[in-house]
């Protein structure tokens, strides 16, 4: 199976050790990954925006990246989401391939529910708390969301048992917004920061030393509140706690 | 055009795909114990439930004490208590009072009773200080679903699902019992 | 500048009453949890009652002359408004024809929604708020901030005082129970005195032409008790079909509004005492229309019970004031842009799009994605934030071109932080460190044959 990874814009930026460590986890259970050049944004700020149309020709773009994978991979629950929601009204698929919605996967759930490893060589001894980001508990079903009365799941927590020396909490309001949204942390300011700062506080009160996820997006917005504020804890993304070898 | 039928022919033109009514196929819950289980919601939502003494009489005195202002329509209780009907003018049913009145149907789920009235007034029901309530166990179902099955509502002008008692928590969220209505709410079970 | 964030900022500059506000309304919500969890059906109930709905909704006419039909036949005189102004005058008509001066209503969304009140000052008839949260807000001359916790932002103090002004209540005591129970005293006073009551309905039942009114304080129940007119007041789709309906409808709008297992009293209305009569006002304004918008007929599922208020981390942090149409919310929101985008696009903004409202909703009206969608309309309607289009015009043009995209990566990471990590920058000025650009991008690293490079030894 072709596997693809995409990157998305700001982590290629911000976080290329995001990249790096997805894949590593991926390259580590025997899967052939690609990395298709030229990859920019899928569109989701935009849509968010209100500008989803704006986004087609970044869908098109996609689309003819990903044709020929099988599957493409990407650490970003919100990304993929997106793709996953809005490519079928955006992008015209090139015929003989499944739109790419259908093969689009954040890596979590890619890993959790089709490679299904029963055993990873990381090692992280350290205490971390899950962050349920929105659009990948409620759009995705990474975890159970808070609201709804369905049995308990977490598939990152599962991803999580199989690295050793790891403690794993979350907070309390365990899937409550940390205020990102994009264009929301700006045009909304006041109330994304406020958001944030609540959240970062209750991801501290468990005693956890990392705050870890799927969703760069929401750990940069908490990074960004942690370094105002002198706080002590860190983001992490979930992929380098997956492949860490302390 | 009047209004009512402007707005039905606008309603009637609007396009939209016909919806089946479901068909209510899931299983509501089953306590294993319904009338203790709607004795402890009738104690959580701030009301009280006492079992039926040898007669309604002794078991009001037990309950209120001697000499207790009583509002009923109990046909038992007509030489103890002021009938809600008997008044001539509904304003005097607004004092301070103790009402006792017969449930149809209690509800295990919410410990919610079913009030129907039968006579010419409820008032009594609203603004008593203490709302006391005839209950039948074996009337007790498990859900609201399974009272709306038993209830019917045939020539009734009014009725209520009564709940404990009268509250409020508009004021910082503090809970406080005897908003309007009763301050205090008894189930008589027998 | 949108409105909401406008005075969103202004509330949160109070950081001690956001944080107070959040907090008593989360708990709230976790009491509205406490119920779900406690029914093994729940979710089932939540389809149920949105199938009930969207079939009432496909057969809406129908069932609203079921509704009549029946209704008239139990002496129940049945009105029809297409707007608000209609619904106000029928109201003053049927109050003037009795040469009735003293209004007692329970809350109604519909009768704020149609500037009901202030119209019937207008006329000279005293209206008297009997919920306490609502007589609160109408002594203190001010709006509620929630649909069905109108006083939520006013602390325990504040209604000391007030009361202390207005009812004479005892200098400095604010405990909730004393003041309750001398609002208690108070509108005891009002309902014996008033000759005509108002009712919002919480379900209409077709099949029986009943209707039900469900409260805690029992406050609708002591209105038409004491009168002998009762105007009972009803958007359109309030309308349900039997009582079978109304047995999943109850089941789920106390515990997802309060949290409780169900309103203390949840009254059914059948036909007219001896000697009084009854009258309901089926209202319009605006509704035919929305049910015609195949993207926002859902919000016409929604049965107002607020738990989607509780749970949005928008409204809870920033109050009811900051939204401008008078719900506030992610339903607030919705119903905002249905009534006017031109008054209320500036509301829009107030969502961080978590989706924890369409979790929560127990008719499963989809509002967070509603939100999405009118977000999709504000640059059409002609209503979008300038500012925000020139933002999403720069991303447009550097997403678009890999190229520029690329040589942007390469350059910033020697830009010095001071020009983009300031005070000018509104994600900073706001309380964040701007994020750090790696020296090399992950494109840069895999060309660069550095992706892997370990693992490949």
């Amino acid at each position: 199976m072709k596997v693809a990874l995409f990157v998305p814009c700001f982590v290629n930026a911000l976080y290329p050790e995001v990249g790096e460590a997805s894949y590593k986890l991926l390259t580590s259970l025997g899967l052939d990954v690609d990395y298709p050049l030229e990859q920019t944004c899928c569109g989701q700020p935009m849509g968010n925006a209100g500008y989803e149309k704006d986004a087609e020709p970044l869908a098109e773009r996609m689309e003819a990246l990903f044709a020929e994978y099988d599957y493409v991979v990407g650490p970003s629950a919100s990304c993929v989401s997106f793709v996953r929601e809005a490519y079928p009204r955006l992008s015209h698929h090139k015929e003989g391939h499944e739109c790419l919605s259908s093969r689009i996967y954040e890596i979590c759930e890619f890993l959790h529910d089709v490679v299904k490893p029963t055993s990873l060589k990381a090692r992280f001894p350290h205490k971390v708390s899950i962050h349920n980001s929105c659009h990948g508990v409620r759009l995705m079903g990474l975890s159970a969301p808070s609201e709804q009365n369905i049995p308990y799941y977490s598939k990152l927590r599962n991803l999580l048992s199989l690295v050793e020396g790891v403690e794993v909490v979350e907070p309390e309001r365990r899937d409550e917004c940390c205020g990102f949204g994009g264009l929301f942390s700006i045009e909304e300011s006041a109330v994304s920061a406020r958001m944030g700062h609540d959240k970062v506080q209750r991801h501290i009160a468990t005693g956890a030393e990392f705050i870890t996820g799927a969703d760069s997006s929401c750990l940069m917005h908490m990074q960004g509140v942690i370094e105002r504020e002198k706080l002590p804890i860190r983001t992490k993304h979930i992929v380098e706690i997956l492949t860490a070898e302390e | 055009m009047s209004a009512r039928d402007s707005i039905l022919s606008r309603l009637r033109a609007v396009e939209i795909a016909e919806v089946e009514k479901p068909q209510l196929s899931f299983s509501p819950i089953r306590y294993e114990n319904r009338v203790e289980h709607f004795a402890d919601i009738v104690r959580n939502v701030g009301g009280e439930v006492v079992e039926m003494r040898d007669s309604l009489a002794s078991t009001l005195e037990s309950l209120l004490g001697k000499g207790a202002k009583l509002v009923s329509p109990l046909a038992e209780l007509q030489e103890m208590a002021l009938n809600p009907d008997s008044v001539a003018d509904v304003h005097e049913l607004g004092g301070e009072y103790t009402a006792v009145v017969e449930g149809k149907v209690g509800v295990a789920e919410n410990g919610a009773v079913w009030v129907p009235v039968n006579g010419r007034r409820k008032a009594h029901l609203f603004a008593c200080q203490h709302l006391v309530i005839l209950l039948d166990r074996a009337t007790v179902v498990d859900t609201m679903q399974d009272a709306m099955a038993r209830i019917a509502l045939d020539n009734l002008a009014y009725g209520a699902f009564v709940s404990g008692p009268s509250k409020t928590a508009d004021i910082e969220q503090a809970l406080v019992m005897g908003a309007h209505g009763a301050m205090r709410a008894t189930v008589i079970l027998y | 500048m949108s409105s909401h964030s406008i005075k969103a900022k202004a509330f949160l500059k109070n950081e001690a009453r956001a944080s107070w506000h959040d907090k008593a309304l989360y708990a709230v919500r976790e009491k509205r949890d406490k119920q779900a969890y406690a029914l093994p059906e729940w979710e089932e109930l939540r389809g149920a009652a949105s199938a009930i709905k969207e079939h009432t909704l496909s057969h809406l006419a129908f069932y609203l002359e079921e509704f009549e039909r029946n209704a008239t036949a139990n002496g129940i005189k049945v009105h029809w408004a297409e707007t608000g102004e209609e619904m106000n005058d029928i109201v003053a008509q049927i109050i003037a024809a009795r040469g009735a001066k003293h209004l007692v209503k329970s809350k109604s969304m519909l009768a704020e929604e149609c500037h009901l009140a202030p119209y019937l000052e207008e006329h000279g008839v005293e209206v008297v708020e009997s919920d306490l949260g609502e007589r609160i807000v109408q002594l203190m001359h001010c709006a509620p901030s929630h649909i069905v916790l109108p006083a939520i932002h006013i602390k325990r103090e504040e209604v000391g005082e007030l009361f202390e002004r207005e009812l004479s209540t005892e200098h400095g005591n604010s405990d909730p129970t004393y003041l309750t129970h001398e609002a208690r005293k108070h509108l005891r006073e009002k309902f014996l005195a008033a000759d005509v009551s108002m009712t919002g309905v919480n379900f209409a039942i077709a099949s029986e032409g009943a209707f039900a009114v469900c409260t805690n304080e029992g406050n609708a129940d002591m209105g038409t008790s004491f009168t002998d007119t009762h105007i009972a007041i009803m958007g359109l789709e309030k309308v349900i079909p039997d009582m079978a309906s109304l047995g999943v409808f109850t089941r789920l709008l106390a515990r997802s509004a309060t949290g409780q297992p169900i309103t203390t009293y949840t009254s059914i209305y059948r036909k007219p005492e001896e000697g009084k009569e009854i009258h309901v006002i089926i209202v319009d304004n605006g509704r035919t229309k929305s049910l015609a918008d195949e993207e926002h007929r859902n919000m016409l599922k929604c049965m107002r019970c607020g738990a989607c208020m509780n749970t949005c981390p928008v409204y809870r942090r920033t109050g009811g004031y900051s939204y401008s149409y008078f719900i506030p919310g992610p339903l607030g929101i919705n119903l905002g842009m249905l009534r006017s985008p031109e008054a209320y696009g500036g509301n829009v903004s107030g969502c961080s799009l978590c989706y924890s409202c369409s979790g929560v909703c127990p008719a499963k009206v989809d509002l967070a994605e509603q939100i999405y969608k009118w977000r999709q309309q504000m640059s059409p309607l002609g209503v979008a934030d300038n500012k925000k289009k020139l933002m999403v015009k720069a991303m447009n043009l550097l997403m678009r071109n890999p190229r520029l995209f690329n040589t942007a990566l390469a350059v910033v990471p020697y830009v010095p932080r001071l020009i983009y990590n300031n005070s000018i920058n509104p994600w900073y000025a706001s309380g964040r460190e701007m994020p750090h650009f790696a020296a090399k991008s992950f494109r840069v690293l895999w060309r660069e044959g550095e992706v892997g490079k370990e693992e490949k030894r």
